[in-house]
């Protein structure tokens, strides 16, 4: 199974913990994760502004 | 707020709004004000009324709508669309103002820094060298600090 990795802005630059876990998590059930250098924003801190 | 100068309303407005996604039902609000009363902005700032925006807008106020501040109050909760008797979009309907006060030129500054975040590096919270170090620590692979596909959203205005 590989399954793209969507990260958003905010989980890489200040909740890492989640990141890690995820990829732990997949590894051990055999997910394989693939990063895709365009997933970068999903608008989430302008979220309650649009 | 002031008085309100009919004479200045501009009647093309109306028609605007109907005719857009957001504001199609807006004629069959019947100023009920269960939208105000269901919002938790308005519990504590008067200043903000989700049905005295949407009288303004009918009555053709556009530049006092789109000029003004409060639309930018609205926290896009939907229990005033959830609660509006007469089927009224009224979150769609202030994203509509808030999309169309862009056009205009008249974003606040917050909107304006984080719209050029997103246009710059692709993200809000942007990534750099110091941060790939911090995530190569703990064995995560190194993020791009740009992203070029993105500025197809954001055309130079």
């Amino acid at each position: 199974m590989k399954y793209a990795l969507f990260l958003g802005c905010t989980i890489p630059a200040r909740s890492r913990q989640y990141e890690l876990s995820a990829r732990k998590v997949a590894q051990k059930l055999g997910v394989e994760l693939a990063d895709v250098e365009e997933f970068v924003c999903c608008g989430f801190p302008s979220k309650p502004l649009t | 707020m002031a008085d309100i100068d009919l004479t200045k309303a501009d009647a093309s407005f109306r028609k605007e709004l109907l005719a857009q996604p957001g504001g199609e039902k807006l004629s069959a609000c019947f100023t009920c004000k269960t939208c105000t009363a269901s919002c938790p902005v308005s519990a504590v700032n008067a200043r903000f009324s989700p049905f005295r925006i949407i009288r303004m807008a009918l009555f053709g106020l556009k530049k006092e709508v789109l000029e003004s501040d409060f639309v930018w109050f609205c926290s896009s909760c939907y229990a005033c669309q959830e609660r509006c008797p007469q089927g009224v979009c009224i979150t769609d309907f202030m994203t509509l103002l808030k999309n169309m006060a862009i056009k205009a030129g008249h974003a606040p500054a917050g909107i304006k820094a984080q719209r050029d975040l997103i246009r710059g590096q692709g993200r809000i919270y942007a990534i750099d060298e110091f941060d790939n170090k911090k995530r190569n620590k703990i064995d995560l692979p190194s993020l791009p600090t740009t992203c070029e596909v993105v500025k197809v959203l954001f055309p130079e205005s």
